[in-house]
């Protein structure tokens, strides 16, 4: 068996752990997050809802497990990426002969790391960074030990980004149906406000909604538009018509 | 920067980030969206590279170019009091 071979069997076989090592504070956090909100929206509702109380108590219980299995999943990944670390040579040898061994290898931990965190669909960042690792003398860039751990702290930093990009990417499929048509906005904003305005009259009556509450209402409206805006850039979302003035495309 | 990147002087991760003063934390993530967009595409070094391991380069495609054009034309305007063709670098 080949040495890429060896290595890619390593990865593979501690992958499964990885992405539940990954996986479980990310689930059990936003679980956390969903119970928490939903248990205070419905305390503030009715704050003798016994349902709430439950709702908040499996929320914080979630929130417990969250901080475990963070502390859990970092210390699993990080053994489990230095004992599948494979073999130094296959980084090109030469690259690190001229800098001093253990400034090397520091950086090739957290580079290996960052690479299997990254996951087996990015294999190729590996060799990818360990080139950026070894600098570029022939330009000048000559990276010292400080800015080579500060280069393969970036890549683990880069590394989890894409890895939540990839778990939370499905999330964003309804809010991005949502911004891609204006209609649509407008439904979702308009229901928003109405909604408000059903409840401070209900709750206030017409006088209260007519002397005081508009001006909730036209701010949530006024936030909501900005909300909207600022995400479909966040997301890159533009419309057909948005910049379009000889009448669209 | 890969808009000034050419074929004889192709950006690579290293070169993004010192060029760009950005850490590798933010460029590898704008990169693998950029490639997943469409936008730049990732080459391999294709000739020798004695002594240090293969670089990965980035280019724009025509579309990500255009795209690029666009977005530089069309700067952000404040209550319509800055002209859509105005703007600074990009």
């Amino acid at each position: 068996m080949s040495a890429d071979e060896e290595v890619g069997e390593a990865i593979s076989r501690a992958g499964g752990l990885a992405v539940v090592a990954v996986l479980t504070p990310i689930l059990t956090g936003t679980a956390a997050l969903i119970f928490l909100l939903v248990g205070y929206a419905l305390k503030l509702l009715d704050p003798e809802l016994a349902f709430a109380e439950t709702m908040l108590t499996v929320g914080w219980l979630s929130g417990s497990v969250t901080a475990v299995a963070i502390l859990g999943s970092a210390i699993t990944l990080l053994f489990t990426a230095l004992r599948n670390r494979p073999p130094e040579q296959d980084l090109d040898p030469e690259a690190t002969a001229s800098t001093p061994a253990q400034n090397a290898r520091a950086g090739l931990r957290t580079l290996d790391f960052a690479s299997f965190v990254a996951g087996e669909r990015r294999s190729h960042l590996r060799e990818e960074w360990a080139a950026v690792l070894a600098g570029d003398p022939g330009s000048g860039i000559v990276l010292s030990r400080r800015r080579r751990l500060r280069y393969a702290l970036g890549f683990l930093w880069a590394a989890l980004r894409m890895r939540l990009r990839d778990l939370t990417g499905p999330l964003w499929l309804p809010v991005d149906w949502l911004l891609s048509v204006e209609s649509r906005t407008h439904g979702f904003i308009t229901l928003a406000v109405g909604a408000q305005v059903v409840y401070i009259e209900y709750e206030d009556g017409l006088h209260a909604l007519v002397t005081e509450g508009w001006g909730w209402c036209a701010g949530c409206g006024i936030a909501l538009r900005l909300l909207v805006g600022r995400l479909r850039r966040i997301r890159g979302i533009e419309l057909a018509s948005a910049h379009d003035d000889s009448g669209g495309r | 920067m890969l808009l000034t990147s050419t074929a004889d002087d192709p950006a690579w991760g290293l070169k993004i980030c010192e060029e760009a003063d950005l850490g590798s934390g933010t460029v590898y993530p704008i990169l693998e969206r950029l490639v997943d967009a469409g936008w730049a595409t990732r080459y391999e070094e294709s000739g020798e590279h004695p002594g240090r391991p293969k670089r990965y380069y980035y280019e724009l495609t025509a579309v990500g170019q255009q795209a690029a054009h666009q977005a530089k034309e069309r700067k952000p305007r404040l209550f319509g009091l800055r002209s859509a063709t105005e703007g600074g670098a990009l």
